[in-house]
């Protein structure tokens, strides 16, 4: 493991065996978040974006299973663990959950139990990682409304979720992943369910809190507005697989993978000239059912042939740290034809 | 709350009105009355009833004054606590509800205990099972037991009681008990007989409350605060506990006001079948030979507490679901 990432995602497959057949969701994902800065995970719903930070946590749902891969986890004590390793229900993962890796939700309302006050949900956080007494917490947590903007945060802990805004539950759920002082922070779509004016301003707080505690922050979205202000560094994902990987800046002004320079197509745009907004072909396939090849071929436009259906695409190096899996840029001989065909196709 | 409290009952007293109108209507409604049954009974015995009789018997209870008095003269005895006087059994209506109301209330709440007692456990054990074998052993005897009639489980049980465990059929105690004084010995004969009308009457209900609450839980199970709160590092037995079953018990809550009725009653056909004395029983003979103040009374009181039941059973969600306010 490189001594500046905190995480290190290599190679990860995750499957659900279920009676309807096998659903694939992640298909060999590497991807590493340095300490301190902060990784944008993007794609389209359903891409896998959501499973790798489950599978972080060891939180996927019922039936799914990590086949192969690693998860390397740079601990608060300096020791590197396997996450993939750890039993699930074990003593090891339930101290990095909320402890030392923190996830704050998409939808705040429904993220939060509407018959627990926020005091009782926040509080349950430093019962399970701190010592603290419970003094200690009250004044802790109120500290930590207050911080995140809570007006009146000695009266407001007692209230319970459904009294607040959408953007002041976000900020509550924000201040509940700060409080045990984790070192990564997960953002899944932090912002998609808030009103557009608040979206910002949660934005603001999210890098604000990350400066000051000096956090790694995973943010995952399918929004790439949002990624271009947030994060120093973006994993593009697709069915599973990371299809490009570049510096922030990088990405946008020289995107090189056919399925991100579509999704910046599609990017709707305030100037210009009016025009109907690009949209990408067809629908994802379901993960039940990989394509052939490269996962993007039935729905790519820049398809070279049949190499792009009979061999798969590898990672290349194009330099600077932007990675791309295309065959545009990699000459055809170095796709991978996958050797335990069970992982892939079925 | 208070506020809303008061309020509740004050509407509570047109609403009883209306019902109390009504039920005298009903009762009225069908050809005959109590005297005709009465008097069918006492010449099937062979008793000859002169005219002057069946005069004084009218006369009695007032059947010829016109329809708005007796209503009025059978309503306002509620509120002395004078629920009227059974024609055909030519006892007061408290003595007969009197008799049988600790029975009654007896047999309904061990049904409720047995019923909770089962189902609960089993419905969170399915739930947390989903699809495992023991999950489809417990649906299919659920739905079995969903399935079953009562008074044909109540035959199949009284037979097996009797088979096998020697114990007399129906009713709640032995013959070499009945009329004695309550002794260790009468209670341990009672605990003998109170199991079948317990599993009997408990049979469906458990079996619907294993469905209920798997499926209940089984939605709060995947909604996303369940997933918060493993994010956060909770036990996964804690988190269940804490959170989704937390939520899935609140519908039991609010229908639990709808068992006062039913324990004040017990179950009639089950209570015929076992020959409980209950007051089911009591309800169903009375409706037959239109006893009309028996029949009219009981109907009023299980009107009475459905009517408060529903009010618990509010008041009851309120205290358990921060989200519902009544002010």
């Amino acid at each position: 493991m490189k001594e500046e990432n905190i995480v290190e995602v290599e190679d990860l497959f995750i499957r659900f065996y279920r009676d309807e057949g096998v659903i694939k969701p992640l298909n060999g994902v590497s991807l590493s978040i340095p300490s301190g800065k902060s990784v944008g995970v993007v794609g389209e719903s359903g891409c896998g974006k959501t499973m790798t930070a489950y599978a972080l946590l060891r939180i996927l749902p019922r039936g799914g299973e990590i086949v192969r891969g690693a998860l390397r986890f740079k601990r608060k004590n300096g020791e590197t663990i396997d996450l993939a390793q750890l039993d699930e229900k074990g003593k090891t993962i339930r101290q990095i959950r909320g402890g030392e890796i923190a996830m704050i939700f998409q939808e705040p309302m429904t993220a939060f139990s509407p018959v627990h006050t926020l005091y009782n949900q926040i509080s349950e956080v430093l019962r399970i990682h701190s010592d603290m007494d419970e003094e200690a917490i009250r004044k802790r947590v109120v500290d930590l409304l207050g911080h995140v903007g809570i007006p009146d945060p000695e009266q407001r802990a007692d209230a319970y979720p459904f009294e607040f805004s959408g953007g002041m539950r976000q900020r509550a759920m924000i201040a509940m992943a700060l409080a045990s002082n984790p070192r990564l922070l997960i953002a899944d779509e932090p912002t998609t369910a808030l009103d557009v004016t608040v979206q910002a301003q949660v934005l603001r707080l999210i890098k604000k809190i990350q400066k000051e505690f000096n956090l790694s922050l995973m943010l995952i979205t399918h929004d790439l507005g949002v990624i271009a202000h947030m994060v120093d560094y973006v994993y593009v994902m697709y069915m599973g697989e990371v299809v490009e990987a570049a510096p922030v800046g990088e990405l946008f002004e020289n995107p090189k993978h056919p399925y991100t320079i579509d999704l910046l197509h599609s990017i709707p745009k305030m100037t210009g000239p009016r025009e109907e907004l690009a949209h990408i072909e067809g629908t994802v396939p379901h993960s039940a059912a990989l394509p052939p090849g490269c996962m993007f071929h039935p729905r790519c436009r820049k398809r070279v042939g049949k190499t792009c259906w009979t061999r798969e695409p590898g990672m290349t190096d194009l330099g600077d740290g932007h990675y791309v899996r295309c065959f545009i840029h990699s000459p055809a001989e170095s796709g991978i034809s996958r050797e335990s065909e069970d992982l892939t196709y079925a | 709350m208070v506020h809303f409290i008061l309020r509740r009952l004050m509407v509570m007293i047109p609403t009883l009105v209306a019902i109390s109108m009504l039920v005298f209507f009903l009762i009225q409604l069908p050809p005959g009355d109590a005297i005709t049954s009465r008097l069918a009974e006492l010449h099937a015995e062979g008793a000859e009833v002169s005219e002057a009789q069946i005069a004084a018997l009218r006369a009695r209870f007032h059947l010829d004054d016109p329809m708005p008095v007796q209503y009025f003269r059978w309503v306002t005895g509620f509120l002395r606590g004078d629920f009227g006087y059974s024609i055909v059994q030519e006892q007061p209506v408290n003595v007969l509800v009197y008799d049988r109301l600790g029975y009654t209330v007896l047999i309904a709440i061990s049904c409720v205990l047995f019923t909770w007692v089962i189902g609960f456990p089993i419905g969170f054990y399915s739930a947390i099972r989903q699809y495992s074998a023991s999950d489809y052993t417990f649906t299919i005897i659920a739905f079995l037991g969903m399935a079953t009639p009562n008074f044909l489980l109540a035959l199949g049980l009284m037979y097996l009681g009797h088979r096998y465990f020697g114990t007399t059929i129906g009713g709640l105690f032995s013959p070499e008990y009945m009329g004695e004084p309550f002794s260790f010995g009468k209670f341990v004969d009672l605990l003998k007989h109170l199991w079948i009308p317990m599993v009997v009457v408990g049979m469906a209900g458990t079996a619907g409350l294993v469905r209920v609450m798997r499926a209940n839980l089984l939605d709060e199970l995947q909604k996303p605060y369940v997933v918060t709160a493993r994010a956060k590092g909770v036990g996964s037995l804690r988190l269940i506990f804490k959170y989704p079953v937390r939520i899935a018990i609140n519908p039991f809550i609010s229908t639990i006001g709808w068992m006062l009725p039913m324990i004040f009653s017990g179950d009639a056909i089950v209570g015929v079948v076992l020959n409980l004395p209950t007051i089911g029983p009591l309800l169903l003979s009375s409706l037959m030979t239109q006893d009309m103040f028996l029949a009219g009374s009981l109907i009023m009181i299980m009107s009475t507490l459905t009517v408060l039941g529903t009010l618990i059973s509010d008041l009851a969600l309120a205290a358990l679901d921060p989200r519902i306010r009544y002010d």
